[in-house]
């Protein structure tokens, strides 16, 4: 049996097939020889005036090829597993079977959609965006913060108020101390043009004042850009002491 | 170009100099680039609008001018997009919310909603520009849509009298 972690609408699955998943063009982390003790009926049952179950999976810290569901964090303590997730695995012949029940909406979506159901799709998609960004907003930087600090503030900002946006790349060697230059990583509503074309904004954060210049770009055609950054990014900048935010924080 | 075009371009590309002034000037508030941003695209999009005859007086008329542009190819080709029918359309159609909501910015249309010149709402007035967060200006600022509107128009004046 063989064991994957995918990933469905921002959560975590995990997919025990009999079928290795590698076979199927997966390109994440499989780890084989996995055997899983789970009791579909014993697990969900939950008899009248009884508690609701409440699933985990587990992994034995003996053998840790073997794997078990149990039916509360109690009985996964009192066994002595280690806790590895807070629900029931999937369970599928091979990974294509899971996909077919359980596929990536957003990827089954792209293919089967027409034209304006998938941007009426992404609309919505923005339209939750701006309803989580009000939810979480990111704490505006105390006074003062560095131009670093003030510039990952400006890249949680610009993630959280696009959905589309997954990386913002900062590129602060040789730029003037109140420049802040990001490059901002996504597959929507970016060109391909061979050189960028960074737009400029006025930012005042706690009367400390910068200059914001934005440049979006594919991921695609960041790699190309970082290939030959001369030939593509304006003058003056640098890849160099780039740092780098993602979703889920600092990536470098 | 008709006359009337040509005396409304020249006027909108003076209104966008002045909101590129006071966007790159960090101590002035937001609202008053976004002022001048919403009035330069308003006389922009009636310099096209004249292209068909004399226009109503209506803050409107930067949608219609976008609206105009998905069919457009030659400015599909001007503005980076040969080729690609899909993007292109796809980029009309979501800037154009974008656009309605920077149109909404008049205070004629704003009426007792935020606007960028005059406290409000008028008859009572609660907020001033000067104090208030406009989410308009966040979405074209932070968002990779938002600026794509703003690149689009920055694009749109420099090629304007080419296909008015």
């Amino acid at each position: 049996m063989f064991l994957a972690k995918a990933r469905r609408l921002g959560m975590d699955d995990y997919v025990f097939t009999q079928k290795d998943p590698r076979t199927e063009e997966y390109e994440g982390d499989v780890v084989d020889g996995v055997t899983l003790d789970y009791d579909i009926n014993a697990i969900h049952h939950w008899p009248d005036g009884q508690p609701r179950p409440n699933p985990q999976l587990g992994r034995d810290p003996r053998n840790r090829k073997h794997y078990k569901v149990f039916k509360f964090p109690e009985e996964l303590h009192a066994a002595g597993y280690e806790f590895v997730h807070s629900s029931t695995p999937i369970v599928a012949s091979d990974l294509s079977d899971y996909r077919g029940l359980y596929n990536p909406v957003p990827e089954k979506f792209a293919k089967t959609m027409s034209h304006d159901e998938w941007f009426d799709y992404l609309e919505e998609a923005d339209i939750a965006a701006k309803i989580r960004k009000k939810m979480s907003e990111p704490k505006e930087p105390k006074r003062g913060s560095d131009r670093d600090q003030i510039a990952e503030w400006v890249a949680n900002r610009h993630m959280g108020a696009d959905g589309g946006i997954h990386q913002v790349w900062f590129l602060p060697s040789g730029s003037p101390s109140d420049e802040i230059r990001l490059l901002e990583v996504s597959e929507r509503f970016t060109g391909e043009a061979t050189q960028i074309e960074p737009i400029d904004f006025g930012l005042d954060v706690d009367d400390a004042k910068y200059k914001l210049l934005v440049a979006d770009v594919s991921a695609d055609h960041l790699n190309t850009i970082r290939s030959d950054p001369g030939k593509s990014l304006p003058k003056d900048w640098t890849f160099d002491g780039a740092l780098v935010w993602g979703r889920r924080g600092r990536q470098k | 170009m008709k006359e009337e075009q040509r005396l409304f371009l020249v006027q909108a590309k003076s209104a966008y100099a002045v909101y590129r002034l006071l966007n790159s000037d960090k101590s002035l508030h937001h609202c008053h680039a976004l002022h001048y941003l919403q009035m330069a695209t308003e006389l922009l999009g009636k310099a096209n609008a004249w292209k068909s005859g004399p226009i109503r007086k209506s803050h409107k008329a930067l949608v219609n001018f976008l609206r105009s542009l998905s069919s457009n190819t030659k400015a599909q080709k001007q503005l980076g997009y040969e080729g690609q029918n899909d993007n292109w359309t796809h980029t009309i159609r979501k800037i154009t919310s974008i656009a309605e909501s920077l149109q909404k910015m008049a205070p004629n249309l704003a009426k007792d909603g935020p606007n960028p010149e005059y406290p409000w709402p008028p008859d009572s007035p609660t907020t001033t520009p000067v104090e208030y967060a406009f989410p308009i200006w966040e979405e074209l600022t932070e968002t990779s849509y938002g600026r794509k509107l703003i690149s689009l128009i920055h694009k749109l004046f420099a090629v304007a009298e080419e296909y008015m």
